[in-house]
């Protein structure tokens, strides 16, 4: 047999090898060497001499041919090795571990996969609660010493979070106002009651899709940037490093992040309730033909304050859920790229699941109090 | 050695990072089969000159001719032909923090080269344990391993193609000296059985008395001297003089002796 690589000559029982034995062709030469069909007994010679370029996956290979030849009783003989390929030679022996021999985790059954799953949210859910715990506990000491207020860091989170947020929240306000009106203008022309738009439109934005949508918006803007931001820091040692220094994260990170955004929601639910109402507005003038003035005349007769004031106090509830979520999920990044993202991505989750949980709840109640 | 053409050719490289010149017409030439350590002082553009070489940096000026391409005008086919002939230890050893060992080094097989699963496994399982890594550390995740460890993963990773040119910055910082003391020894055998070529940024000293066969010291936006540890340390230049003649410096050159 006769190829590229290897010529067996059966009379002398020898293997020529010739050609580049590396790693770019070392999947070829193995299929060719498969083909050959060895002696019985005996000695077999390997024969170097032509080869023009081994590196240490063509000596795997000889190896692992050796490995074949020495449990089917064959003597293998290697011949016109230069002295570098012997050296590759025995560092291939050396490492002859294979796949195999590498120990594996066992894979868990459904039941303790389950099982693993709940004790790991229930012990997340309880570093949460530390978490929290531990912040209120910082948060009255620093309460209490003025001179530990951090304002310039709390002005800055209040630049980032707010008023750099203020053009997006006034555009998608405006369009969901559109939206609500189209809908709901379509189904009260038919029965003729065209100017009801005002207390619907104006009820649902102050009292739901204000507060609702400002708070996921912000989640999505906000609290994921909160939990990059102190994870990468996280992973720089520079939180253990503020530590080290007797400054607590609370005090300089978290604290002033959770007291900015405390301040900015309820200020960004007002700026998203005008645009949203003027969005409504808008279109009840367009479709349903009802003038800037009737409009605004009958809102303030129908729209109670309570409305707005509902509304705007859930924010302040939205803003602690979306803070110290995107904080918690921040400081529980540890190793690399993969948890800052997997980090990230609950902690948007996880705001937004329960910044909708929260407002059910708060749905409930106030129908129980009849507000 | 001095017949054959050399591996690295630097000629006339000069690079200015606003306005402040960090090589001014530098020439090195690596020859095949040494390994050669790069030295200087902080800012001397030890990191720059191989950044350079490795295309992760343009020059201004000058010509990088690397296994005989110009890399400053190489296509990008030619440039892949090359970067197929080098591995890089880089010195924050940048693993992929979301594969495991084994994948790392696995990587760079299974991008490049057509194998068979098993023979892939077992080759890149061949270098991960020739680095003198444990078998339990095969399936582990990078920010599970202690440091020398990591640094050991990410050399299999950048020897897993079989190189003939190996660049290592800074192997052996941030390890113990017994760990960097291990890691320079792997890198000798290493050298010795796989043929490589080793262009070698260091600032340990231990590193470069016992490793290298030469070492180029690059000062002044040029290398100043390029000669064996025995002989640039008796260099006049006061740059060098500093350099090596702290308590340190003669501390290893005493232990290598």
């Amino acid at each position: 047999m006769k190829s590229h690589f290897i010529t067996w000559n059966p009379q002398e029982k020898t293997l020529f090898c010739q050609g580049a034995w590396d790693i770019q062709h070392v999947g070829l030469i193995k299929k060719e060497v498969e083909k050959i069909a060895w002696p019985s007994s005996g000695e077999v010679t390997i024969d170097g001499k032509a080869i023009t370029k081994l590196d240490s996956a063509g000596a795997w290979l000889l190896k692992q041919c050796e490995q074949t030849w020495l449990t089917k009783k064959l003597r293998p003989q290697f011949k016109n090795f230069s002295e570098q390929q012997q050296q590759l030679l025995s560092f291939a022996e050396k490492q002859t571990h294979s796949y195999a021999d590498i120990p594996k985790e066992r894979p868990l059954g459904w039941l303790a996969q389950l099982g693993k799953a709940a004790l790991s949210q229930i012990t997340e859910f309880r570093d949460y609660l530390s978490f929290v715990g531990e912040l209120s506990f910082d948060a009255w000491d620093i309460m209490r010493h003025p001179s530990r207020w951090r304002w310039r860091i709390i002005a800055s989170v209040i630049n980032k979070t707010g008023s750099q947020a203020l053009p997006i929240i006034a555009l998608l306000s405006f369009m969901i106002g559109v939206v609500i009106s189209y809908q709901m203008g379509n189904q009260l022309r038919n029965y003729g009651a065209n100017i009801f738009i005002v207390n619907l439109l104006g009820l649902s934005v102050l009292r739901e899709f204000g507060p609702l949508l400002t708070a996921i918006m912000v989640s999505g803007r906000t609290g994921s940037a909160f939990t990059a931001q102190l994870g990468i820091m996280n992973i720089n040692q520079e939180i253990d490093a503020l530590n080290t220094m007797g400054i607590t994260s609370s005090e300089v990170l978290l604290l002033p992040r959770l007291i900015g955004l405390f301040i900015v929601l309820p200020l960004l639910t007002i700026w998203a309730d005008i645009f949203g109402v003027i969005g409504g507005m808008v279109m009840a003038n367009n479709m349903l033909g009802i003038s800037w003035y009737d409009f605004l005349q009958r809102f303030q007769h129908e729209i109670p304050l309570r409305a707005l004031l509902i509304g705007l106090g859930k924010a302040p509830v939205f803003a602690l859920i979306i803070s110290s979520i995107g904080c918690f999920q921040g400081m529980q990044v540890a190793g690399g790229a993969e948890s800052v993202g997997m980090r990230t991505t609950r902690s948007v989750v996880l705001a937004i699941f329960f910044i909708i949980i929260v407002d059910a709840i708060f749905s409930v109640i106030f129908s129980k109090f009849q507000l | 050695m001095t017949t054959q053409k050399p591996i690295i050719e630097i000629k006339n490289l000069s690079i200015k990072f606003s306005g402040l010149k960090v090589h001014q017409n530098l020439d090195l030439t690596v020859q095949k089969g040494e390994v050669l350590g790069i030295v200087g002082g902080s800012g001397s553009g030890k990191t720059t000159l191989l950044r350079e070489i490795l295309m992760l940096q343009r020059p201004d000026a000058g010509s990088i001719r690397v296994f005989d391409c110009e890399l400053t005008t190489a296509s990008p086919q030619a440039l892949l032909a090359v970067q197929r002939r080098w591995g890089v230890l880089f010195q924050q050893n940048a693993l992929f923090s979301s594969l495991t060992v084994l994948e790392n080094a696995l990587f760079p097989i299974e991008e490049k080269i057509l194998l068979e699963d098993d023979t892939a496994q077992a080759l890149a399982l061949q270098k991960i344990l020739s680095v003198g890594l444990p078998l339990d550390a095969v399936n582990k995740y990078p920010a599970q391993l202690s440091g020398g460890m990591q640094k050991r993963a990410a050399l299999a990773r950048a020897i897993v193609l079989d190189p003939e040119l190996l660049f290592l910055d800074e192997p052996t910082t941030g390890l113990d000296p017994d760990s960097a003391t291990g890691l320079d020894e792997l890198i000798i055998n290493l050298q010795s059985t796989m043929g490589l070529t080793v262009v070698v940024v260091t600032h340990d000293l231990d590193t470069l008395w016992r490793v290298t066969d030469r070492v180029a010291f690059l000062g002044e936006g040029k290398v100043l001297c390029i000669d064996a540890m025995p002989n640039l340390v008796r260099h006049s230049h006061p740059l060098i003089q500093e350099f090596f003649k702290g308590p340190r410096g003669r501390a290893a050159e005493k232990a290598n002796e």
